[in-house]
């Protein structure tokens, strides 16, 4: 079969786009294998000279990593779970269920993402100290199991939003409890929203600095982004190994994003259902 | 009705369940790790039981892993105290500021140099006057290191000493046939003689230098000099012309004072009028001191003793000198300090462990380069100067060029002392871009920025 | 003196700063259901009388039910862990609060000092402003265009979607130092481009004028969350509308503009708040990229105040700041939100 035109333009749009955008991420790796010296050489070199291969091993090692790995991967677990199960509860109450002040309750969760979190850090701090929870990793979770932030909530209840609502109104008449409803119908209809929600929260936590810099005292407790940190320092930073450090903490976002993005296949949500 | 009821219930439940979740939390806290501050003010201290302290730092891996080596050889040394080690990899300052704002403070920790006055001169540093009497160690440390509540009032101390130094590129000096910038302040170069220097290491794509006919400005090769455009560079050159960001009351705006804008224009000359400098845009896209030298791209650069460390490293040939001068030859101290906080349950060990924290036989830093020590013996002691210099590290030039520089002509940065600096900074280092870009001449700067300077002054700590 | 649990604590000793901790809280929830309970009940009765026990009125008495149910993960978590600092942040607003000193009521000053003496308060509007009204309509435009293209069927998708959301991975401080070079006026990679089609150079980033530009620029690399949401929403347009424009002979176009467009405007809703908030909430590059230079030109809002309170440790001033933040991007929503009604369309009924 012939390519149409139209075809090749998507291609050609697509890999000229590709180029451009996969510079940062070639940047990146051609900098991990650099000697500190060569990552700021101007006019750029894009061709490490040596291959600096130990700035792998070295960076690795210097950093307990599969520590930090353990601990980040704790957090992720109770976390993106909290996120996940109590945003998709909360944004099928708001998106479908009539109850006195939603309207109001949602504008509120609206408006706690306009304060910026300078001025409320200090008292949030000050809440989880009262609570005995410093130096753990509560501060960093819990908040998950309460509704996991406004902005899942918005958008799962956008996407809820927009599947028809016979759908639900004919389960509750042949008298479906909403969880079955939400279970059966919606969970399914928004997939695509879901997996979105659970990337979010994934590289949220996962690239989350301040959280543990200030929660977190004890070194046996931190997580890969205060590791990779640590090859900063005030007056002088260890460029190779930083680069090397965070190619490695990209490298499972990445799979994440490549697999979980395959559940975005044109089509296969509504058709069928309506039609 | 019914629904309501069913509301009530359920919300009651869930509510119940959460204090009691909370309170529960709250029972355990008194035996979590973390209430060293927090625990019951009642009970005093059992002189059998082990002293809990927290210390917090900042720094590289390299730091980290020789201050916990330092810890681990204190607690080994002293079984009544335990010191527990918290390293924070970025953000201090929004760290200790929440924990201060909520009364979670370590017992030691670091300090930048501003929040040390101001906390001090607020009362939220330990007072060291009663420790100070009775031990010669804190007696006689540089004088630029103390930090004073008051007058007389010792808070605490800089962790280390730091000057501002020249490092150079030696074989860019031999093979132009120029003499080594020197290493004595006594034989500091003036400011017209460096200019030289500097215009003589300049070259241009064709190898003509800035002091040749037809020299190109813009496409230039390697530079004279470079320098940062921070306090670490004008700090010193003001100090050696006799000028300052106010007068001695730190009352009075003087960066508009003919000392200040001669030196001021005299580094704007370097960049745009004799062009021996990356300026501003060019040094963002540099990296960092001595892979300028070490790459040929920079003959000189004005760095603090600290590089010593990555210098060091380097594979180049490097010297070290003094700073040109105005009138005379001076550098400015700059460093972190360390304090202990005034609310400490522990004072007695925590300055047990303070005097420990620091102390060159006891911390690797000295030796590699990163920290000079504070205590004036290492200066002066052939055994002590010895026990942290002897070796690859420090070259010979090390003992005038860092050493008597900090102990005879280094200043304490204007910046450390003056109330209010980080709101003065934040209307000065805007300014001064003027002068760093080329926008406007350093006098029309420097008057133009007396009325939005004058009424953020606020006086100075006490330095003595 | 609650606020201040650390300032003040050399009265209180910390057992019972927690009991009265506990004992506001227990206060708040219990006034927060007996409101909630009384308004269920005037619901309860005007709704009973009008629809008697019919089918629907058993639906709707079970949404209540379950969607207070449902939706109290949220409601605890703004009472447990929102309503305090948000009240604490508005209570330091109308103190001289500075961390380790003191601290006065001083009623309104701060606001007063931010609308009549603080010249960079303006500066940092101005160019926060700038930059959400440059990026929000670019990056939506883009993020749109891209998620599109994106939602093809083409050989190799997997891949191409992977890479059109590498940026927005990339950690920051390798994009920085990419960046700087991008932006380099003398060997920068988009100087030498102009330079060698013949265009005019700029100074990008180190320039007052086109800084921000330069930063909006940027920004619209970094929009592979957007694109992801965009493309989300397009799964759920349903392939049912775009045969039935086949059948009455439509072409590309038609579809795009009858069908995707509206489909896609609750989408499109969501995005446009969400930007509006993030990007008058813009930190990251002013904080690690340009400190705000040159000439403060980058000053970004939340960087002002941030420094306000962690470099000058002046919270009281910080928190005033903030509030006046908050009102802005909450006036702003205001306004999407009530425009809303005119043109994002939802499910019949989803409303």
């Amino acid at each position: 079969m012939a390519i149409s035109p139209a075809r090749m333009l998507v291609y050609l749009i697509l890999i000229l786009g590709s180029v451009v955008m996969i510079f940062p991420f070639l940047w990146l790796m051609r900098s991990s294998l650099m000697e500190n010296g060569q990552i700021f050489i101007f006019p750029p070199q894009w061709i490490p000279a040596p291959f600096m291969w130990s700035n792998f091993s070295e960076a690795l090692t210097t950093v307990p990593f599969a520590l930090y790995f353990k601990n980040t991967m704790t957090i992720e677990l109770f976390a993106v779970s909290g996120v996940l199960i109590t945003s998709i509860m909360s944004a099928y109450s708001f998106a479908r269920l009539k109850w006195p002040g939603r309207d109001f309750i949602f504008a509120l969760l609206l408006g706690s993402m306009m304060l910026p979190y300078a001025v409320t850090l200090i008292p949030t701090f000050m809440l989880w100290k009262s609570l005995g929870a410093l130096n753990s990793f509560l501060p960093l979770t819990v908040p998950a199991w309460f509704g996991g932030g406004a902005f899942n909530i918005f958008l799962l209840r956008q996407f809820f939003m927009s599947i028809p609502k016979e759908l639900d109104e004919a389960a509750y008449m042949d008298g479906a409890r909403p969880f079955t409803v939400l279970w059966k119908i919606i969970v399914p209809l928004a997939k695509p929203a879901l997996i979105v929600v659970v990337i979010f929260s994934f590289i949220d936590v996962w690239n989350d600095f301040l959280g543990p810099i200030i929660y977190l005292n004890s070194d046996d407790k931190f997580t890969l982004a205060l590791g990779l940190a640590t090859f900063k320092g005030l007056y002088n930073a260890q460029w190779g190994y930083l680069m090397a450090a965070s190619a490695a903490i990209v490298a499972p976002i990445l799979l994440l994003f490549f697999f979980a993005q395959r559940y975005f296949i044109e089509g296969i949500t509504l058709t069928g259902i309506k039609g | 009705m019914n629904t309501k009821k069913w509301c009530i219930i359920v919300m009651t439940l869930v509510l119940t369940f959460t204090l009691a979740a909370c309170s529960g939390n709250k029972g355990s806290k008194s035996n979590g790790a973390t209430s060293t501050e927090s625990a019951d003010a009642g009970k005093s201290t059992d002189p059998q039981e082990t002293v809990k302290l927290k210390f917090m730092f900042w720094g590289s891996n390299e730091e980290k892993k020789a201050v916990e080596g330092m810890v681990k050889s204190f607690n080994d040394s002293h079984p009544n105290i335990q010191v527990s080690a918290e390293h924070v990899p970025g953000d201090y300052n929004t760290k200790i500021n929440t924990l201060m704002a909520s009364n979670e403070l370590p017992d030691v920790a670091y300090l930048p140099d501003s929040l040390a006055s101001k906390w001090g001169s607020e009362g939220k540093l330990l007072d060291f006057t009663p420790y100070v009497g009775e031990s010669e160690e804190l007696q006689n440390r540089l004088p630029m290191s103390f930090y004073y509540s008051e007058p007389g009032k010792v808070v605490g101390y800089a962790t280390a000493a730091e000057v501002m130094v020249i490092y150079f590129n030696k074989d860019l000096f031999t093979e132009a046939g120029i003499e080594l910038p020197p290493a004595e302040a006594e034989k500091a170069w003036t400011w017209d003689q460096f200019l030289e220097v500097a215009k003589k290491l300049t070259k241009d794509k064709n190898g003509k230098t800035a002091a040749d006919p037809g020299f190109d400005p813009n496409n230039i090769d390697q530079y004279g000099f470079s320098f940062g455009a921070d306090r670490g560079t004008w700090g010193p050159l003001m100090a050696s012309n006799g000028a300052g960001i106010t007068d001695e009351t730190g009352m009075k705006y003087t960066m508009n004072s003919p000392e200040s804008v001669e030196v001021f224009q005299a580094l704007q000359d370097l960049l745009f009028k004799y062009h021996v400098a990356p300026d501003l845009i060019q040094q963002k896209n540099m990296p960092d001191n001595y892979v300028r030298l070490q790459t040929r791209k920079v003959a000189m650069v004005i760095d603090g003793t600290w590089a010593q460390l990555d210098i060091s490293k380097a594979k180049l040939n490097y010297g070290i000198g003094v700073l040109p001068k105005f009138k005379e030859p001076k550098t400015t101290y700059i460093a972190g300090a360390s304090v202990v906080f005034a609310n400490t349950k522990h004072p007695k060990e925590a300055m047990e462990f303070y005097k420990f924290h620091n102390n060159p036989e006891q911390v690797d830093l000295y030796k590699i380069g990163l920290w000079m020590p504070v205590e004036t013996k290492y200066y002066t002691d052939p055994t002590a100067i010895d026990l942290w210099t002897k070796n690859d590290v420090h070259p010979p030039e090390w003992k005038t060029a860092a050493m008597d520089y900090a102990l005879k002509y280094s200043v304490k940065a204007p910046t450390s002392s003056l109330k209010n600096w980080p709101e003065m900074n934040t209307k000065i280092t805007p300014a001064l871009e003027m002068i760093w870009t080329n926008k406007k001449p350093a006098k029309e700067v420097l008057d133009g920025l007396e009325k939005e300077v004058q009424p953020l002054l606020q006086g100075k700590y006490a330095d003595k | 003196m609650f606020f201040f649990v650390g300032q003040t604590s050399k009265k209180i000793v910390p057992k019972q700063r927690n009991r009265g901790l506990i004992r506001l809280f227990r206060i708040a929830l219990q006034a927060i259901i007996r409101v909630s309970t009384k308004r269920l009940n005037i619901q309860q009765d005007r709704k009973g009388t009008s629809r008697m026990r019919t089918k629907s009125s058993g639906i709707s008495r079970m949404e209540r039910k379950w969607g207070i149910i449902f939706a109290l993960p949220p409601i605890l978590g703004l009472l447990c862990f929102t309503l305090y600092p948000v009240a604490a942040s508005f209570f330091y607003s109308l103190t001289d609060w500075s961390i380790g000193n003191d601290w006065q009521m001083v009623g309104m000053d701060n606001y007063k000092t931010i609308f009549t003496g603080d010249p960079l308060f303006r500066k940092a509007l101005y160019a926060t402003t700038y930059y959400a009204l440059g990026s929000v309509p670019i990056g939506l435009v883009v993020a749109f265009a891209v998620a599109m293209l994106l939602n093809q069927k083409v050989k190799g998708l997997s891949i191409f979607r992977t890479i059109f959301y590498l940026p927005t991975i990339v950690p920051s401080i390798a994009n920085t130092i990419l960046w700087l070079w991008i932006f380099n006026p003398d060997f920068g990679l988009l100087n030498s481009m102009l330079k060698s089609v013949g265009l005019p150079t700029s100074q990008w980033v180190y320039n007052e004028s086109t800084a921000i530009p330069s930063l909006i620029m940027m920004s619209s690399w970094g929009v592979g969350n957007t694109i992801l949401i965009f493309l989300a929403g397009l799964q759920g347009v349903p392939a049912h509308l775009y045969e039935a424009v086949e059948v009455d002979g439509g072409n590309r176009w038609h579809k795009f503009w009858h069908i995707t467009i509206p489909c896609m405007t609750p989408t499109i809703f969501f995005n446009l708040v969400m930007a509006l908030i993030g990007t008058f909430q813009a930190f990251n590059q002013a904080y690690v990229m340009t400190e705000g230079g040159p000439n403060n030109s980058t000053l970004f809002y939340v960087y002002y105040l941030y420094r306000k309170a962690f470099t000058e440790s002046k919270i009281g001033y910080a928190s005033a700041l903030a509030w006046v933040l908050f009102i802005i991007i909450m006036a702003l929503t205001l306004i999407v939100f009530k425009s809303s009604k005119r043109w994002v369309h939802y499910e019949e009924g989803g409303r």
